[in-house]
């Protein structure tokens, strides 16, 4: 038994207020003169009895009417699974994620989560609020709304190209929540529940408020996917060279035909070629003349089609001019010299340079707006205090802290660089991001959870990449690597935007806008204004988003799909309890999701009856009132005759 | 002929109710103008004490009046002889008017008057029929002890020295109307009708048994039994704390639960009385001080009628 409206009880309290007084508080009552007091105390000695018997009768009816009263305001229930429940905040997650549109048998998964969704919002009342949330979509804001705009919203939901981060979501939307006025509070968790979709976390996401898991039985197919493209192995090639396009094909234990993958350049089928599952292949690919080169590997369509293709862009470009300032190392110095040698870039004066690399941030403040500047620290901690200075100056928001921390690890990231991989860092600084400038920056690679490379742009609006060790043997292996040279060609070319595109973007991602750039087009072909942020979020779509200065590309950024997305591997039933909380409660079908959403679902409400019993009640309360009314024969007339 | 027609209360005060019937004046003002209305009102008089009408002859004693001496039969007989009239038939009066201090109340004060204005007015208006009809009329007037009294008096002077001392009557201390009333049966010396005007809260017992004294020594008795409406009705509130003013005894009563009870009992106490009352020739009339005043006044005459 519970009550829909318990506040309601606190009014039975101060309506007792006037029962108590008049029960215990007698001596309050008015004095009044009467000379008949005889007939009243023969009327109590010859009635005592029956009053009394009444009196006991009519406060139990008055006692049970007030009671009754109250429990019917504060909505009495009885226990049990009926088909009402308390009013309810309820978040609805439906993970709309790249993997939502698999097709399974004749109709997505994301139908299929809509409509459990629906099942939801028709379980619900008026008094229940909700908010959606779209796992593919996290940037979308949620409102919170009645069950009609929840369910125009569910409705509404398509399929994100983007990764879906459950158990993000879950903190969101557990975040919601606990700022809701509601006393009983739930999540629906609809999703396919990628394994993926729950990086390793130290807690419960949703903390102590429950969450109804939707968990299918249907398991998710064996999928097929381009899992990486890469142009010239990390180097893009330059004006009039030829390449190699490098696709990486998603391993599959089940299955090893290989896929048969068409390369397509500028809308024009350039390749064909065989990759099997868990390898890749290499074709190549013609030179191109100056300009911006589109492609895209393609494989045959499966069940999940946006991981059946993958884009890249770079520019084809004469070799990017490079300036060097500071004390950069030995091994810097001699794989720019090699580069330039090969034809990969052309070493210049910082006043004409396109990329500058400095050792100690010399020569920033003479650097052309349109450069980028990749800056390397000193081994020498006691040369940071000047960098740190300059980095304030041109208006970078990192700082180098002054004490090296040592240790053996290799780089990693969701972000990292082909050409950072597998490199061990023993000796970095740590990177500290100051609270005065807000720029927006990213961290391309991490050592042991510390920022080691990040890149952003300055607020003259010229990209930077800092480095948190110093480019040398005793504080990373790098030099010594093959890395080395790729690593200095893809500061130059790719990342410095001087040649080839970007290839590791995520649809989801939020992309830097270059600083000339005014207008971003989406895959869809909308334009849409940069705003003050110079970030550019809702990239729910796989496809080239161009930067546009007027008519002008600038920039040409490629995203693909989250290769995660295309491990349709599924948590096991354990792994919710362990990743979601012991507060999940697992629904497979839909007539168990019907009973589990609401879990505070109860029976019948009890007020009608109970006005119904209090009515009759006061009927009752009336007779015994009025008992003893009967006209005994004794009228005025009849006492005056 | 044709009469002005007029309501009837305008030209009969008598069917005024108390309340209205107290803004009229003094008592001998009200008292004689409820008695004109209430003998206008009447069919046939009931004048039989004003009557000069012969009855019989008797033998003259010391002390008769010389004017009433039949000369012719001195002339045949020899002997005095005096005429007797109708009005030498006419009774002797005693007004018994209980002031104790319960007949100072009043349910509704300022509108409705106490049981004790009641009870003056009525005695005025009787005295003033009595004394009309050639009646002697006397008064006496008690709460634990008499405390006033007028010798029974035939006469103009009587009603005016009645009104005298009933107008200053007051309410006071408790009741015990036995002792009143055996003091009364002894000091009265000629049989005659004793009314008794009171609320007749007293100890019932011992009133009964001193109004039997009274019966027994050859008195007709008539108890008109004053009540305020708001005795027999309890006041429309919840819960009360009721007082006696005579005893200052407290009862806490929640009016709503023993409403009923009350009404009974209260009817039911009447109802004692007249059953106690009458085997032994009391008349017992219950009077609400609501009730205008020629309701008593046509019970006295049909007593006084019954009397002859």
């Amino acid at each position: 038994m519970g009550f829909l409206n318990p506040l309601f009880l606190f009014t039975g309290l101060v309506i007792g207020v006037p029962v108590f007084l008049h029960l215990f508080h007698r001596q309050k009552t008015r004095r009044l003169s009467f000379p008949a007091l005889r007939y009243l105390e023969r009327t109590e000695r010859e009635h005592a009895k029956e009053i009394r018997i009444r009196q006991l009768l009519l406060l139990l009816i008055r006692i049970m009417v007030l009671l009754f009263l109250v429990g019917a305001g504060a909505r009495i229930f009885i226990e049990g699974r009926g088909s009402s429940h308390p009013p309810t905040a309820v978040v609805l997650i439906v993970d709309n994620s790249m993997s939502s549109g698999l097709v399974v048998g004749e109709s997505r998964v994301l139908d299929e989560l809509k409509e459990i969704a629906v099942t939801s919002l028709e379980a619900s009342s008026t008094e229940d609020q909700f908010w959606v949330l779209r796992a593919g979509e996290p940037w979308l804001p949620s409102f919170p709304g009645r069950t009609s705009e929840a369910r125009a919203i569910v409705e509404s939901t398509e399929t994100s190209d983007a990764r879906g981060d459950l158990a993000g979501s879950l903190e969101r939307a557990a975040g919601i929540l606990r700022t809701a006025s509601f006393k009983h509070r739930e999540i629906h968790l609809i999703s396919d529940l990628q394994a993926s979709a729950f990086p390793a976390r130290g807690e419960s996401p949703a903390g102590d408020i429950p969450v109804v898991v939707w968990s299918s039985r249907q398991s998710l197919s064996q999928n097929h996917a381009i899992t990486g493209v890469s142009v010239g192995g990390g180097l893009p090639p330059l004006e009039g060279d030829k390449t190699e396009i490098t696709v990486y094909a998603l391993e599959n234990s089940n299955d090893t035909t290989p896929l048969s993958i068409r390369l397509i350049v500028n809308e024009q089928m350039r390749g064909v070629t065989q990759v099997p599952p868990g390898s890749a292949s290499a074709t190549t690919l013609a030179a191109n003349a100056s300009g911006w080169i589109r492609g895209y590997v393609d494989a045959d369509p499966d069940a999940l089609r946006t991981d059946d293709r993958r884009y890249f862009a770079y520019h084809s470009r004469p070799a990017p001019r490079v300036a060097t300032t500071g004390d950069i190392g030995l091994f810097a110095t001699e794989a720019i010299s090699v580069l330039e040698s090969a034809d990969r870039l052309r070493s210049v004066s910082p006043r004409e340079a396109e990329v500058l690399i400095t050792g100690m941030g010399v020569s920033l403040d003479i650097l052309p707006l349109s450069a980028s500047v990749l800056v390397t620290p000193p081994s020498d901690p006691t040369l940071l205090p000047g960098l740190n200075r300059r980095l304030a100056n041109e208006g970078i928001p990192w700082r180098y802290s002054a004490r090296p921390r040592t240790g053996s690890a290799i780089l990693g990231g969701r972000n990292l660089p082909d050409p950072l991989e597998n490199v061990r860092i023993e000796r970095w600084y740590d990177l500290e991001l100051s609270d005065d400038l807000e720029t927006p920056s990213r961290t391309l690679a991490e050592v042991s959870n510390d920022a080691w490379a990040v890149q952003g742009t300055d607020t003259r609006g010229r990209p930077y990449l800092l480095v948190a060790s110093a480019l040398d043997v005793s504080s990373t292996s790098l030099p010594v690597s093959t890395g080395m040279v790729r690593f200095i060609d893809w500061v130059a070319n790719e990342w410095a935007g001087t040649g080839m595109g970007h290839t590791d973007y995520e649809a989801g991602d939020e992309l830097s806008a270059p600083r000339a750039a005014t207008h971003v087009r989406f895959p869809y072909g909308e334009e849409f204004e940069i705003d003050g942020t110079r970030v550019v979020r809702g990239t729910s779509e796989v496809g080239f988003y161009d930067f546009l200065n007027s008519d002008s590309i600038l920039d040409v950024v490629a995203l693909n799909s989250p290769i995660a997305e295309s491990r349709l591997e599924k948590l096991s039933p354990e792994a919710i309890l362990t990743q979601i909380g012991e507060r999940a409660r697992p629904a497979n079908d839909r007539t168990e999701w019907s009973r589990e959403v609401f879990g505070q679902r109860q029976g019948p409400e009890l007020w009608w009856p109970l006005l119904l019993v209090t009515i009759i009640l006061l009927g009752i309360e009336s007779l015994v009132a009025s008992a003893g009314r009967v006209d005994r024969g004794v009228t005025r007339t009849a006492n005056t005759s | 002929m044709n009469t002005p027609h007029t309501a009837p209360n305008a030209s009969r005060p008598d069917l005024l109710d108390a309340a209205t019937l107290s803004q009229l004046g003094g008592i001998e003002l009200i008292a004689r103008e409820v008695v004109e209305g209430f003998l206008m009102g009447l069919h046939r008089s009931p004048h039989r004490g004003f009557s000069a009408e012969f009855a019989e002859l008797r033998a003259y004693q010391a002390g008769d009046d010389l004017r009433y001496i039949d000369w012719r039969m001195f002339g045949r007989s020899d002997r005095y002889y005096v005429k007797q009239f109708e009005e030498e038939t006419n009774l002797r009066a005693h007004l018994l008017v209980d002031v104790s201090k319960s007949m100072g109340w009043s349910s509704d004060p300022g509108v409705l008057p106490p049981k004790l204005w009641y009870a003056k007015h009525l005695a005025a208006s009787l005295a003033l029929i009595l004394l009309r009809q050639g009646d002697s009329v006397g008064m006496a007037a008690f709460h634990d002890i008499v405390v006033e009294r007028v010798r029974a008096r035939g006469g103009r002077r009587q009603w005016a020295e009645l009104t005298h001392h009933l107008a200053a009557l007051e309410a006071s201390e408790g009741t015990s109307a036995e002792r009143a009333i055996r003091d009364l049966a002894i000091r009265l010396k000629r049989r005659g009708l004793v009314i008794l005007l009171s609320d007749l809260l007293v100890r019932p017992e011992e009133t009964l048994t001193a109004l039997k004294f009274l019966r027994h020594h050859g008195h007709e008795v008539l108890v008109f039994h004053l009540l305020d409406p708001g005795e027999r009705e309890l006041p429309p509130v919840s819960e009360a704390r009721f007082f006696d003013p005579e005893t200052n005894d407290e009862l806490l009563v929640s009016i709503p639960d023993i409403r009923n009870e009350y009404r009974a009992a209260v009817a039911d106490a009447l109802e004692e009385w007249r059953n106690n009352l009458r085997p032994h020739g009391i008349d017992y009339h219950v009077l609400e001080t609501d009730q205008p005043l020629s309701s008593a006044l046509r019970t006295y005459l049909r007593k006084r009628e019954r009397l002859g």
